[in-house]
């Protein structure tokens, strides 16, 4: 089943033309790569199909399961499954991320017509899950991402994404700025994720991410639009011969 | 603006402590100092006639209940001790010049409140009321600490007026809590004198009122004192909020921390003015201000003013003002994750005062600035 479609997409911001005619098909249990050189759009892609403000799409369309998504407001394609890992995630002072967790949960549920979730079973599973990713629990009194390291960061996206459970995850270099055991927590996380219900579009830099998440295509993404395909092989060829020869 | 004529009561004369200041002089002073081009600075965005007006009201005294280790004196001014008399002496030789309103509530009222702290009191002292408040004079013994609750709410409407005047000996301590919440006209001078090791903190929450000005002014005195505030404040709609607060550093080796986040609504008019002063021969001063505003609504003044008077190289100084509206990138975080965009405005105005609204009374001001918050992102 197609999740998302990506049809020949042209966005600009701040009136710069970044994505030019990208095509992308992404059908649920599978995972894309994206990789590119630095400036290439990879962030600005990640960023449309979130619904960021500011960035414009001019022509082409995204389609997510079967409707036009480029209309939607953030919270609309929060609330049908879309979910976006920031490459910076923010910091939030004075919003626990324990309460940010909760209100994100609960809009989300009251928008698809579910039950919110008691808050003593919510409190006990989201502990579990920040302890499966090596996050010290007592963090998530703290401020949204508050005094959290660059690796903490990363790793509480990918707690957001356990919890909320989206039905497509884009994940924007979640690798970037990891050490080795991190990375392999992180992958982990990710793995874990992963089912035959849902998709991931998965940003990289490097091609070490994709030693533990396993993907099932490979995209190199230049100059605003897809100009390879293949398989995990074109990943350790790009790693080998770096983007240079693309152009 | 016209000219200011303040009249001393026909009864009222200064105190015998007073200096040498006749009747007649202390007028003249009183209206020089009403008049000078500074006080109109000062008093620039808040109208000075309701505040004179209070000047000559009668004061009531502070009830409260005394927990163990304080004791509370009820005293004209001419049977104060030598103690006060010199701090007041000395304090007022100064305030003639910066506070004259508040030097002009002392003279008018036949007596003040004398607070003695000897020890290390645990039980908080809660002030409340809203009224007229004599001048209070809290003392605070070296190594004595002092828990100080102030809670005004409730009684719309009504005017009110604090003047607070806190001396601390050497390593005493003093954790100050203020709830302001109430709607009429309201003046609050607030002058600490912070000694040797002493450390002092605040933590002001206030709303907006008809009129609600809040003077304060903190001295490090002797090395190792430090000064701490931090301040939340949400003006509603039509209310106004005029903070005015130096911190001075008169000795070396000493700090102080400061932190104001505003709130103001559509149409509401808040003023802050900071100013620090550090003075000549203070090496390893440490003086940090933050004051930061954000704007729900259109029309909304805002008057954020830094002041900076530095005599001494050696120090670290920081000092900065924003007013801005809620970051877009904390939006769109929000909605990233499913929280729509309304429901986000009142989180983050509530996260940007809740970083502020600490100590004893930390629940009961969020309790009422996060409604007023919230009220004000849903309903406008
Ligand atoms: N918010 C923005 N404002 C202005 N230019 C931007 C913005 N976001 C991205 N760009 C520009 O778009 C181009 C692509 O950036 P980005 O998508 O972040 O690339 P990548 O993630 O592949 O490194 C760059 O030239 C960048 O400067
Ligand atoms: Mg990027």
């Amino acid at each position: 089943m197609t999740l998302l479609d990506v049809k020949d997409l042209y966005a600009e911001v701040a009136q710069q033309q970044i994505l030019k005619g990208l095509n992308l098909k992404v059908n649920a249990g599978e995972v894309h790569a994206i990789m590119g050189p630095n400036g290439s759009g990879k962030s600005t892609l990640a960023n449309v199909l979130a619904g960021r403000p500011g960035y414009d799409v001019t022509a082409g369309d995204v389609v997510f399961e079967g409707h036009s998504i480029v209309d939607w407001e953030a919270h609309d394609r929060a609330h049908a499954g879309v979910f976006l890992a920031f490459q910076y995630p923010v910091e939030i002072p004075g919003v626990s991320n324990m309460e940010f967790l909760k209100a994100s949960i609960d809009s989300k549920a009251f928008a698809n017509d579910e039950a919110q979730p008691a808050a003593a079973g919510f409190i006990k599973e989201v502990r579990k899950l920040a302890q499966s990713l090596d996050l010290n629990p007592e963090f998530l009194k703290r401020g949204v991402n508050e005094g959290f390291s660059g690796g903490e960061k990363k790793r509480n996206e990918v707690l957001q994404l356990l919890l909320l459970q989206p039905r497509l995850a884009v994940l924007d270099e979640t690798d970037s700025g990891l050490d080795i055991d991190a990375l392999q927590v992180v992958a982990e996380g990710v793995n874990r994720f992963r089912s035959d219900d849902n998709g991931v579009v998965l940003i990289t830099h490097y091609q070490r991410l994709l030693e533990y998440i396993v993907p099932d295509f490979v995209h190199v993404l230049a100059d605003g639009r897809i100009v390879q395909s293949g398989d995990k092989s074109l990943a350790l060829e790009l790693e080998e011969k770096g983007y240079a020869w693309l152009t | 603006m016209a000219h200011v004529n303040l009249e001393l009561p026909a009864a009222a004369a200064p105190p015998k402590w007073f200096g040498t200041v006749t009747e007649q002089s202390l007028n003249q002073q009183l209206n020089g100092a009403l008049n000078h081009k500074m006080h109109r600075e000062r008093w620039k965005y808040t109208r000075v006639p309701p505040v004179l007006a209070l000047l000559k009201e009668p004061g009531a005294p502070f009830e409260t209940q005394l927990p163990e280790g304080v004791t509370l004196r009820h005293v004209a001014h001419d049977s104060m001790d030598t103690p006060a008399q010199v701090f007041f002496g000395e304090a007022l030789a100064e305030t003639l010049q910066h506070a004259p309103e508040a030097t002009a509530w002392l003279c008018y009222q036949p007596n003040v409140q004398v607070l003695d702290v000897e020890a290390e009191v645990s039980e908080p002292l809660i002030l409340k009321g809203a009224a007229l408040h004599q001048p209070l004079i809290i003392r605070l013994a070296a190594n004595a600490s002092l828990d100080l609750h102030e809670i005004y709410d409730g009684n719309e409407g009504s005017s009110q007026l604090q003047s607070i005047w806190i001396d601390m000996q050497p390593g005493s301590r003093v954790q100050h809590s203020r709830n302001s919440f109430t709607t009429g006209t309201h003046w609050q001078y607030l002058r600490v004198n912070i000694g040797r090791d002493a450390t002092y903190h605040l933590h002001n929450h206030s709303a907006g009122a008809e009129l609600r000005r809040q003077d304060m002014q903190l001295i490090c005195a002797a090395p190792g004192a430090h000064a701490e505030v931090t301040s939340a404040a949400f003006i509603g709609s039509k209310t106004h909020l005029d903070q005015q607060i130096t911190v001075e550093h008169r000795a070396a080796h000493t700090t102080s921390e400061q932190t104001f986040h505003n709130i103001a609504a559509g149409g509401a008019k808040v003023t802050f003015n900071g100013r620090i002063h550090i003075h000549e021969h203070c090496a390893s001063v440490d003086a940090n201000l933050s004051n930061k505003n954000l704007s729900l609504g259109d029309n909304a003044v805002i008057n954020t003013k830094p002041e900076l008077e530095i005599y001494t190289d050696d120090v670290k100084c920081s000092h900065g003002a924003t007013v801005g509206s809620l970051d877009q990138d904390h939006l769109f975080y929000c909605a990233s994750r499913g929280i729509a965009p309304q429901q986000a405005r009142t989180l983050l105005s509530q996260a940007f005062l809740q970083v502020c609204t600490l100590g004893p009374l930390a629940e009961s001001a969020q309790q009422f600035l996060q409604q007023q918050a919230q009220s004000e992102v849903e309903g406008g």
